[in-house]
């Protein structure tokens, strides 16, 4: 990772925590409402970033937000799942020919469509997981379902939003 | 050694990760010893200031509302002043001036203010601006003047957690002001709003309206602070309980200001109960 690229996700870890901590936990419309914009720092890494390096890193945003939230352990499992299926979900969705380069998943570097599976499926498994972990019982599941697909599709359009605004 | 490093090397990835993932399930299933642990809730040092910071700011955002609760908050009390003024005048003139006041006042109040809160959660919990040099310990109750607000479960030096009643793990003795039935009251997780009143046994007399107050059974809220309001209830014909709802009197969504009662008596108290209980 050249500087420049190393300061750029600095960065965007901590505005995205910032964020998710300051706004995202706190929106007190319906009670349910709680997208988990963090990911995207997971998501945008560099497509070659060592595996041990990435797990890590989301361990400690895991753990950051746990201790903000006062849920030990439940955002760290969540994140650190998400993350450690993030490679072979890139190179089961991304082209063959792009495999060994190297590229930060973006919609500008993967395209709508492939970047749409990429995000959709690694955002609904964070949220079913973190949801679930939360009721930490198969009671009232509609409850988490009915969370899971409103906070993602919430997820989804934000990351998609800032990302168009950026390009 | 070369073969457990190329080991590594190959599945290391796959290695951490089960490493990682046990890590924080066993911190999960071990929740409820880590709740006291205030390094990992948002009592921490660290945490909180950023939560502080954060509610200087958005505090100003609620202010209109913050004074018009303080103000009737300060009449009520101020009224309530007078009103024991008056008795005390009257107690004066009837023993001549020689009146000794009880001494020893069981409940101390320390006022705190909201600076971390959510609701959209199963298990939500509040940080406050007051800790352990401001005599805040872990099992102590929180109000406000509307009514229950919940249970401190962490204490750092400048900072506490709360234990919100809109948490799935919180349970609250209360009883039904007009009969004095009791029963449990616990959040089911889906409105913000209402809470559900269980084990209230089938033969009590419970009417929509009633009030919902605490019990005072156990040291942490004294008697008669008020829970909330029934608004739904029915007698299944499958259980021996009660099925109740109750609308909340506390609005979660704009607390800034709490109290925290400090009971002094408690350890007396729970003494008391478990030599009772043997």
């Amino acid at each position: 990772m050249s500087g420049s690229q190393f300061l750029k996700h600095f960065i965007r870890f901590v505005v995205l925590i910032i964020l998710q901590v300051a706004i995202f936990d706190n929106i007190r419309f319906l009670g349910y409402i709680n997208p988990l914009l963090y990911i995207w720092f997971i998501l945008g890494l560099p497509s070659t970033i060592n595996r041990s390096l990435l797990l890590i890193l989301a361990f400690i945003t895991g753990t950051i937000l746990d201790i903000f939230s006062n849920t030990p352990g439940m955002y760290a499992f969540a994140t650190v799942f998400v993350a450690y299926f993030r490679t072979p979900l890139l190179k089961l969705v991304v082209p063959r020919d792009d495999v060994s380069s190297s590229y930060e998943p973006s919609l500008k570097s993967l395209g709508f469509p492939v970047f749409l599976k990429y995000a959709a499926v690694l955002i609904v498994l964070l949220h079913l997981l973190l949801f679930t972990l939360e009721a930490f019982s198969f009671v009232n599941y509609e409850l988490v379902l009915m969370k899971t697909i409103i906070n993602s599709s919430l997820t989804l359009l934000l990351v998609l939003s800032l990302q168009k605004t950026k390009t | 050694m070369e073969q457990l490093l190329r080991f590594l090397m190959r599945y290391g990835g796959t290695f951490l990760f089960v490493i990682l993932e046990v890590f924080s399930l066993l911190i999960v299933v071990n929740q409820n010893s880590f709740q006291h642990a205030s390094f990992l809730s948002s009592s921490n040092q660290a945490a909180a200031s950023i939560l502080n910071a954060e509610s200087s700011i958005t505090s100003y955002f609620g202010l209109e509302n913050t004074n018009r609760q303080l103000a009737i908050e300060n009449t009520a009390l101020q009224n309530r002043v007078a009103l024991l003024q008056g008795r005390l005048e009257l107690l004066k003139d009837s023993t001549h001036g020689d009146l000794q006041i009880a001494p020893d006042q069981a409940y101390h109040y320390v006022s705190a203010k909201v600076i971390g809160n959510s609701i959209n959660k199963l298990q939500n919990y509040i940080t406050l601006n007051k800790g352990k040099l401001d005599g805040v310990k872990p099992e102590m109750g929180v109000v406000n003047d509307q009514g229950v607000v919940g249970i401190v479960t962490a204490v750092s030096d400048h900072f506490a957690a709360v234990m919100s009643l809109l948490n799935s793990k919180s349970q609250l003795s209360c009883k039904i002001k007009r009969t004095n039935d009791f029963g449990r009251l616990v959040w089911n997780g889906i409105d913000s709003d209402y809470a559900q009143l269980l084990e209230v046994p089938r033969h009590a007399d419970v009417r929509v309206g009633d009030t919902l107050i605490t019990s005072g059974f156990s040291a942490i809220f004294p008697e008669g602070i008020p829970v909330g309001i029934v608004t739904q209830s029915s007698r299944p014909s499958t259980s021996s309980y009660y099925d109740i709802t109750a609308k909340l009197s506390t609005r979660f969504r704009t607390l800034t200001y709490v109290k925290v009662i400090q009971y002094q008596n408690k350890e007396e108290l729970q003494t008391v109960q478990k030599e009772g209980e043997q």
